[in-house]
């Protein structure tokens, strides 16, 4: 189980509000707001890609076997609008909306998975984005309440 | 206890169905996923409809939502998830579906606004597979809450079946304890039965050894009473038949006498107080009283008897001198009497510990042989002979002293009879012994009482101090001249040789030449 320092949450946030480029994005893919704080990033496909991207290996319900998930961190994508809050609300193209404690991100190694096994995810399956848990890396995760989480065509992720 | 594994494992099945159960009850609730398509179908045909009557809705909004139902589609054709959905999908309504999407999908990418034409030709494509996925999804929930059904009836099935096999179980085990504890008292009570024999059969075997003992002795005290008449009555003047009817007589008594020293030898071995003595002796006084201790029977039996030691003894052995000679006379005179043996060699050598005696036995002719006495059915009780009990002595004496016996042949065909005891061996130390003699023959009689023995005779102007002094009692103050005596040689004995008026002057008083074997054994004490 791997935790992030605060610190370091503080410190990529500082750094990504700083950035104007992410700001002013167009056409953004997701949208990351922070209702307790007031703060709101917009990320195309190409900044989300820009940041750290990690990669999981993994099964889950949905998927054949072991397979590659690449993509950043969910905990990466929630420090750009700062600290605050305990929700995550994860919102789907078509609405559907998961409430995810943020303490997931925190204790696992969720991504925000932007490809799997090497092919790009389009929006006729599960692009752009699917938050995918490690699943086989963690047992206690394998489990209809998980499996709901696994919000795929993510749009918009909201901290409350 | 078969029984109680029987059920164990077949408790542990049961838990490891019960845990696959759970696991499949965990499964991702695919009725969510079928309601989704259905729905996903509803709001693209809705878009459609929605652009058709000039509402809000535009074409990127048709194709977004003509994207999320592929999506949703997409979702029944992989994983376990998908896999699930298949199944029931038997009227391919899915599949269907998908054909007519790809079949779709140029028109509704290429759709423009306000093409209404083209809109209502693609919502009349989709609007027929409403009922089909409608139906999928019934059969699904319906299917999925009797799979549910059916795993929580098998979940609790095998809970009451884990919960009889537990009180079963625990009935068989509180059994098998009971059934244990009983065991146990029955075999404590047995044992405390046979401890309780044991004590009695013991007690028994003490009073029958008692008895053995007193009435031997009470019977060697007639018998050597009649041995005394018996010489009494041929030393009188008879002719020669009566001479050797009384010889007979003599022969028999002096025979009975030995069997009921025997008996006197074998009750004492069975009590459990007698015990073998560890005390130095000399070997060539082993070596000398076997002849004199065997030679009349041998002569008796018109046999030869040698003893004689083979290769050097060493001077001075440490064991049971008593029960050796006792044991070896035993076996031989059993050889000379009962076995009618002609010719005995009794030879005597000491090597790493051990005295071995070999009996050399020149038998000839009878039925008898060896085995019976010495083999291994001596031993069993139905076959015991008044004759084996001599035999049986000395083997209990020899085994008493650790040692044993064996049985075999010579190279040239003779019993060997191989007694080895373990004994060791002793270095003797020079006893320097003065004589205080007022004569030369009493000083004569005092030497040779001790002959044999490591004695050094010192003389008074030697300056050597004594270890024992002889002193011939008799001379005026004697009391000062002990006195005087002893302050010269305040670590000596002092041996009173005569019969003194104040025997307490001395440490041992003998009377020579009468009691030149208590001296004797009073010097080889003061050796040891």
């Amino acid at each position: 189980m791997t935790r992030i320092p605060k610190m370091m949450l503080w410190l990529t946030a500082v750094l990504a509000l700083a950035a104007p480029r992410i700001a002013l994005a167009q056409g953004a893919a997701l949208t990351v707001i922070n209702s307790v704080n007031g703060s709101e990033v917009m990320l195309t496909d190409e900044e989300l890609m820009a940041l750290a991207q990690a990669t999981i290996n993994t099964e889950n319900e949905f998927v054949d076997g072991m397979t590659a998930f690449v993509g950043p961190l969910g905990r990466d994508v929630l420090a750009l609008v700062g600290e605050g809050g305990s929700i995550v609300v994860l919102t789907a193209v078509n609405d559907y909306a998961v409430e995810v404690p943020l303490e997931d991100f925190i204790n696992y190694d969720v991504v925000f998975a932007m490809s799997a096994d090497g092919e790009t995810f389009s929006r006729r399956d599960k692009g752009p984005i699917w938050v995918v848990y490690p699943m086989s890396d963690h047992t206690e995760l394998q489990d209809p309440v998980y499996n709901a989480r696994l919000i795929w065509q993510l749009v918009k992720v909201e901290i409350k | 206890m078969l029984v109680a594994i029987g059920i164990a494992t077949f408790g542990f099945l049961t838990f490891k169905d019960n845990l696959e159960a759970m696991r499949r009850a965990s499964q991702e609730n695919i009725s969510w996923s079928a309601s989704q398509l259905e729905r996903e179908l509803t709001r693209f045909l809705d878009s459609l409809g929605t652009s058709r009557a000039g509402t809000a809705s535009s074409t990127v909004d048709i194709n977004q939502r003509f994207d999320v139902l592929w999506s949703r589609v997409a979702v029944f054709q992989r994983g376990a998830v998908g896999a699930r959905l298949r199944a029931y999908d038997t009227d391919n309504a899915v599949e269907e579906l998908f054909e007519e999407m790809k079949r779709q999908e140029v028109p509704v990418v290429s759709i423009k606004s306000f093409d209404f034409t083209s809109m209502a030709n693609i919502s009349s494509a989709f609007f027929p597979f409403g009922a089909g996925l409608h139906e999928l999804s019934r059969k699904i929930i319906v299917g999925e809450e009797q799979k549910a059904a059916e795993i929580r009836a098998q979940m609790r099935d095998s809970a009451d079946f884990a919960l009889y096999a537990s009180i079963l179980t625990v009935v068989m085990v509180t059994g098998a304890l009971v059934y244990f504890v009983y065991e146990g008292q029955l075999y404590r009570k047995l044992a405390d039965e046979n401890k309780a024999l044991a004590e009695k059969f013991k007690a028994a075997s003490e009073v029958k050894s008692r008895f053995l003992t007193m009435m031997s002795h009470e019977l060697r005290t007639p018998m050597n009473g009649v041995l005394g008449l018996l010489a009494l009555a041929r030393a009188s003047e008879l002719d020669p038949e009566q001479k050797e009817r009384l010889d007979q007589v003599d022969r028999s008594a002096n025979r009975m006498l030995g069997m009921l020293t025997d008996i006197l030898d074998f009750a004492a071995l069975e009590n459990a107080q007698f015990s073998v003595t560890d005390k130095p002796f000399f070997s060539n006084e082993l070596l000398l009283a076997l002849p004199e201790l065997l030679g009349p029977v041998a002569t008796q039996a018109e046999a030869r008897l040698h003893v004689a030691a083979e290769g050097e003894l060493p001077v001075m052995l440490c064991g049971d001198a008593t029960r050796l000679r006792r044991s070896y006379a035993l076996l031989v005179t059993y050889f000379l009497e009962t076995a009618g043996a002609r010719d005995i060699g009794l030879a005597l050598t000491y090597s790493n510990g051990v005295l071995r005696a070999r009996i050399e036995v020149d038998y000839v002719g009878g039925g008898w042989t060896p085995d019976l006495i010495f083999g291994e059915r001596s031993t069993n009780a139905d076959s015991f002979a008044a004759e084996a009990l001599g035999p049986s002595v000395a083997r209990a004496l020899v085994s008493k002293m650790g040692g044993k016996i064996e049985l075999g042949n010579t190279e040239d065909g003779k019993i060997l009879l191989q007694i080895d005891v373990p004994v060791s061996a002793l270095v003797p130390k020079q006893l320097k012994v003065q004589l205080n003699m007022q004569s030369a023959p009493m000083e004569i009689v005092c030497k040779s009482s001790v002959a044999g023995l490591p004695v050094d005779f010192v003389s008074t102007d030697s300056g050597r101090q004594a270890e024992i002094i002889l002193h011939e009692t008799g001379a005026k103050e004697e009391t000062a001249h002990i006195a005087e005596i002893r302050a010269q040689n305040p670590n000596a004995k002092v041996f009173g040789i005569g019969r003194p008026q104040n025997p307490e002057l001395f440490d041992f008083v003998a009377e020579m030449p009468l009691e030149a074997a208590q001296l004797r054994n009073r010097i080889v004490e003061a050796l040891e």
